[in-house]
């Protein structure tokens, strides 16, 4: 039987998946609201389809999509999709990030993902 | 008409297509019995790029046996998994 070529890294149905983590993490405000954000556009006209979303994560890299969680990867896809719409740049987010984040005296490392208490 | 029928029997295929498919790794090249035909969709493979998909393709609930999927599968002989599966990745076994 010859081997598919293809098979995406998020493909992994079958494949060893390590201990399932049982504890309950109640959600956080932004989830709700990226997840919010993104129903809203799927109903406007299908602005952002969930189909989107998941090429959208599907195409990250492997290393960005482990390392994010699952709502963390559903705003990272819809930043990515907008600003590939030319709805809302990238650069426009991550302003907004850096703005709200000094609000609170704070700092965003946009290359490592990390938010620190800034200068 | 739909291409299957409930209790025909199916294969997977293996497009090679890179990019967002709807098929999981697992099922590729398996043979599995068409449960029902669940209707006919704009093509998620399509719509994950922002075009149309149509016309609609087909879909199927197909269901495979567990120890066809896995080879050191322990579980009853008649244990079977069912998955839905786009037209375009069957064909006739």
């Amino acid at each position: 039987m010859s081997e598919p070529p293809f098979r995406g890294y998020h493909d992994i149905g079958g494949l060893p998946g390590g201990p399932i983590q049982q504890d309950e993490h109640p959600f956080a405000d932004w989830q709700k609201l990226s997840e919010a954000i993104r129903g809203a556009l799927e109903q406007k006209d299908r602005c952002v389809s969930l189909d989107e979303i998941r090429r959208a994560f599907e195409s990250f890299g492997e290393p960005l999509y482990e390392t994010l969680g699952f709502y963390e990867r559903r705003a990272e896809a819809l930043t990515l999709l907008l600003d590939e719409k030319g709805l809302v740049e990238r650069a426009e987010v991550l302003a907004r990030m850096d703005a709200l984040a000094a609000g609170r005296g704070q700092r965003v490392d946009h290359a490592a993902k990390t938010v620190s208490a800034g200068q | 008409m739909p291409r299957f029928q409930p209790g025909d029997t199916v294969r997977v295929l293996d497009l090679g297509k890179p990019g967002h498919v709807r098929i999981p790794f697992f099922v590729r090249h398996k043979t599995g019995v068409v449960e029902r035909h669940c209707g006919a969709y704009a093509n998620p493979e399509e719509l994950g790029y922002g075009r149309p998909g149509l016309p609609p393709i087909d879909l199927y609930r197909v269901h495979f046996r567990q120890d066809h999927l896995w080879p050191d599968y322990t579980g009853p002989a008649n244990d079977t998994l069912e998955i839905e599966v786009y037209d375009h990745w069957l064909a006739p076994a």
